[in-house]
């Protein structure tokens, strides 16, 4: 054994270390609500928990999750330019394309990023923005078809560097 | 006067996807800065977007303070026939800008 080894030469200090290292580590995993352990990611919230601003929007409508691909890389450094890719699975047809995509933060002081509204003359339902965002957070976007029905995507995001300092 | 870069190439095939690029010098003022004195900005974002493509509108967007500073959008169109792509927009400010990209759409 490697600790063994490293301290073959006086048995006293290396008892002493051991009650130094046992001492370390029962004050760290003792709290249990230790906040280094309430970072540990649990299951999302609901689409209208994490945006309540959602209700406004549909009218009450159902929401469903899909068609709606989120691309905002895990880790952002910083709040404030945090690159954002989104595409929405629509043929873009007269008949069949995306109306309106709404861009929705969970924790930034207006939950509103942007409200886009789309034509089938894009052809491709897709945008690549830069955001800013006011700490990790969940990001949604939503999508109203010509349907009228609403499709949404989430991504977590962690950032280090938050932006809107004021106001947080 | 609001400056803006973009990028639209200039030749496409019909049927084909231009993709499309602008980026505007804006501050995108959150309005929850404040200034040396200590009073508080005024929000100042960008909050009417709109791409025509040979006058029918393609795409609009109203950005929030959501969106970072010279806010930056790349979205596709559909080629269909050569003309202008025109870009015009108003901050809350009520200071407007455009831009405009002339494309060559070949059989």
């Amino acid at each position: 054994m490697k600790t063994n080894k490293d301290c073959s030469g006086s048995r006293d200090i290396c008892a002493g270390r051991r009650r130094l290292l046992k001492s370390i580590a029962g004050g760290v995993l003792l709290p249990v609500a230790s906040p280094v352990l309430s970072q540990i990611p649990t299951a999302r919230p609901a689409l209208d928990v994490l945006v309540p601003i959602l209700k406004d929007i549909t009218g009450g409508a159902p929401v469903r999750e899909g068609k709606v691909k989120l691309e905002i890389p895990h880790l952002a450094e910083n709040g404030h330019l945090v690159p954002l890719s989104v595409s929405v699975d629509s043929p873009m047809t007269s008949t069949d394309y995306v109306r309106t995509l709404y861009l929705l933060s969970e924790k930034n002081p207006r939950p509103m990023i942007a409200k886009i509204g789309m034509t089938p003359g894009m052809g491709r339902a897709a945008l690549t923005t830069r955001i800013r965002l006011a700490g990790a957070q969940y990001v949604m976007a939503l999508a109203q078809m010509s349907d009228g029905s609403f499709w949404a995507g989430t991504t977590e995001v962690i950032v280090t560097e938050t932006a809107c300092m004021d106001a947080a | 006067m609001s400056v803006a870069r973009v990028l639209v190439p200039a030749q496409a095939k019909r049927g084909e996807l231009i993709d499309v690029r602008i980026a505007i010098q804006h501050p995108m003022e959150t309005g929850f800065r404040f200034d040396n004195s200590g009073k508080s900005i005024a929000k100042n974002t960008i909050n009417n977007f709109v791409c025509r493509y040979n006058g029918a509108e393609v795409l609009r967007a109203e950005m929030g303070s959501g969106i970072a500073a010279n806010p930056y959008l790349q979205f596709y169109i559909l080629a269909q026939n050569s003309g202008n792509i025109e870009f015009s927009w108003v901050d809350d400010a009520g200071e407007k800008g455009s831009a405009s990209s002339a494309i060559q759409v070949t059989a």
